[in-house]
């Protein structure tokens, strides 16, 4: 059996104020699967994911990113330094001081090592697909968020990531836009190996997601079953 | 309960609650040696198709901290390079010879005083706007977006802005001294008759490798302290903007205290 994608063993996290987030989650994320995580606000959605990027650390147990542990002590990760994973949170996660383009732009010349030129040249294809081409050369804090959403796809995508972290879809995107973002990323999601987590409550991503676990109360559930 | 960590761990947790200001500053001097180590080893595994995005990252470095700076700089070292001859000129005068006061003036001017100021000028300018922007950085997320995506935050937030750090503050350093003795030597003979052939010789005289290994020891830990010291203060930033202030503040009284050490420390290795 292959590696988990993403491993929770035994894993408590708790909040600034001392409040249990996670308590004692045992979880495993298989390679190629395609979960969504119901989840309402504040339930410990967007630390699942952080869990999953080494972003938060829990404080007991540990968490295996395609069989690794992130550790704050180890300041990278195999898997996260060949830009695997894609991160697209809720307000975009762009490099301010770039434009659109750049930051589709800065991993595939930093990490896979392609030219300007041909960086470029897949950058605007898939800005342009998206909807945002027109706007490439504009840096992120003159847009709205729904703009900076779709070029952290778009930066995903060029990097034709195994593993996709995304928070709450249609917090800032339109119904409209998740359509044209499956008409143009749906190949890169259907690919065997890519695995998908996504926190949102929305019915639309079930088009994407085969599974969903709801998070409730710092525990998850799948098919009626409590699986932490 | 052990100690969990939120968001990118790129610099130390800073020492809190009942630690003296001696602990504290201790805690800051590690963190910032645990930072540089972290930055050598990166410089180390940087591989060559990364080098033409660092290329772009420093020029844009060097463009704010030594060419927008150039006018800025021609003119302290214009002013104090007069002034600095004027008042040698006039409380000495008389009592040693018109080739002592130049070369007392050169060695004033190359081996401390240019180094420093422009130091200082460096600090005021990008240092400070480093730690703003590093910190600007830390809170909205983007150092965590560069650690996940797979660029190291420092291969790309610090190295480029140490090695612009060191490119400008050489630049600017022999800019400086070179305006400060020419144009100081024009300002003075203006105001008291001067001679040009016996200021040279003493240049000449003045200036020998000693002079040129100090102000290339001096630009690159200068050069590499001020940007290091001072992105690691917007770096230490955790969950507000009105940390940034405090933040800002504290990189640059550091970075210059220890601009002076190091001054010192190099002008006792190279001079004494």
């Amino acid at each position: 059996m292959s590696e988990p994608m993403v491993a929770f063993d035994d894993v408590t996290l708790y909040s600034a104020d001392s409040r249990p987030v996670f308590e004692a989650m045992t979880w495993n994320l298989a390679r190629g699967a395609r979960v969504r995580i119901d989840a309402e606000r504040g339930e410990g959605g967007t630390a699942l994911l952080r869990l999953c990027a080494g972003l938060a650390h829990p404080h007991r147990g540990r968490v295996l990113l395609d069989g690794v542990a992130h550790s704050p002590d180890r300041f990278d990760h195999p898997t996260l330094r060949r830009g695997a994973v894609g991160w697209i949170p809720q307000n975009g996660g762009l490099v301010a001081n770039l434009t659109l383009l750049e930051n589709v732009m800065l991993p595939l010349r930093f990490i896979s090592g392609w030219t300007r030129a041909e960086a470029e040249v897949k950058a605007l294809s898939l800005l342009g697909a998206l909807g945002v081409g027109d706007r490439a050369s504009q840096r992120p804090h003159a847009m709205p968020r729904r703009e900076r959403h779709l070029a952290a796809l778009a930066r995903a995508a060029a990097m034709r990531v195994e593993l996709w972290l995304w928070d709450r879809p249609l917090n800032d995107l339109e119904t409209v836009d998740l359509s044209r973002v499956l008409d143009v990323l749906g190949d890169l999601f259907e690919l065997p190996d890519t695995t998908i987590l996504v926190v949102g409550n929305e019915p639309l991503c079930a088009s994407f997601t085969s599974t969903v676990v709801v998070l409730e109360s710092g525990r998850l559930f799948e098919e009626g079953a409590t699986i932490s | 309960m052990s100690q969990a960590s939120e968001g990118t761990p790129l610099v130390r947790p800073a020492a809190f609650g009942t630690a003296s200001g001696v602990e504290r500053s201790l805690s800051r001097v590690g963190s910032v040696a645990w930072l540089s180590w972290r930055c050598m080893r990166q410089a180390f595994a940087l591989r060559r198709t990364q080098l033409p995005v660092l290329a772009e990252l420093i020029r844009n470095q060097v463009r704010f901290t030594a060419l927008d700076a150039l006018p800025l700089v021609a003119l302290t070292a214009i002013l104090l390079g007069g002034v600095i001859l004027l008042q040698v000129l006039h409380t000495l005068s008389g009592l040693v010879s018109e080739a002592f006061l130049s070369r007392l003036v050169t060695l004033l001017v190359v081996r401390e005083l240019g180094p420093i100021l422009v130091a200082v000028l460096a600090i005021s300018r990008s240092g400070t706007a480093i730690a703003a922007e590093m910190a600007a950085s830390k809170l909205e997320r983007e150092v965590d977006t560069l650690y996940v995506v797979g660029i190291d935050p420092i291969a790309y937030l610090l190295l480029p802005r140490i090695v612009g750090g060191v490119i400008s503050l050489f630049t600017l350093i022999v800019l400086f001294d070179v305006v400060a003795l020419v144009g100081g030597f024009v300002v003075a003979s203006v105001v008291s008759p001067f001679s040009f052939r016996l200021y040279l010789g003493a240049l000449e005289s003045a200036v020998g490798p000693a002079e040129l290994v100090a102000t290339l020891l001096k630009a690159v830990a200068f050069g590499a302290a001020i940007p290091l010291i001072c992105a690691h203060g917007g770096l230490r930033v955790r969950t507000s903007p009105t940390e940034i202030p405090r933040a800002v503040t504290r990189a640059t009284v550091d970075s210059v205290i220890t601009v002076f050490l190091l001054s010192a420390l190099i002008s006792l290795v190279c001079h004494v």
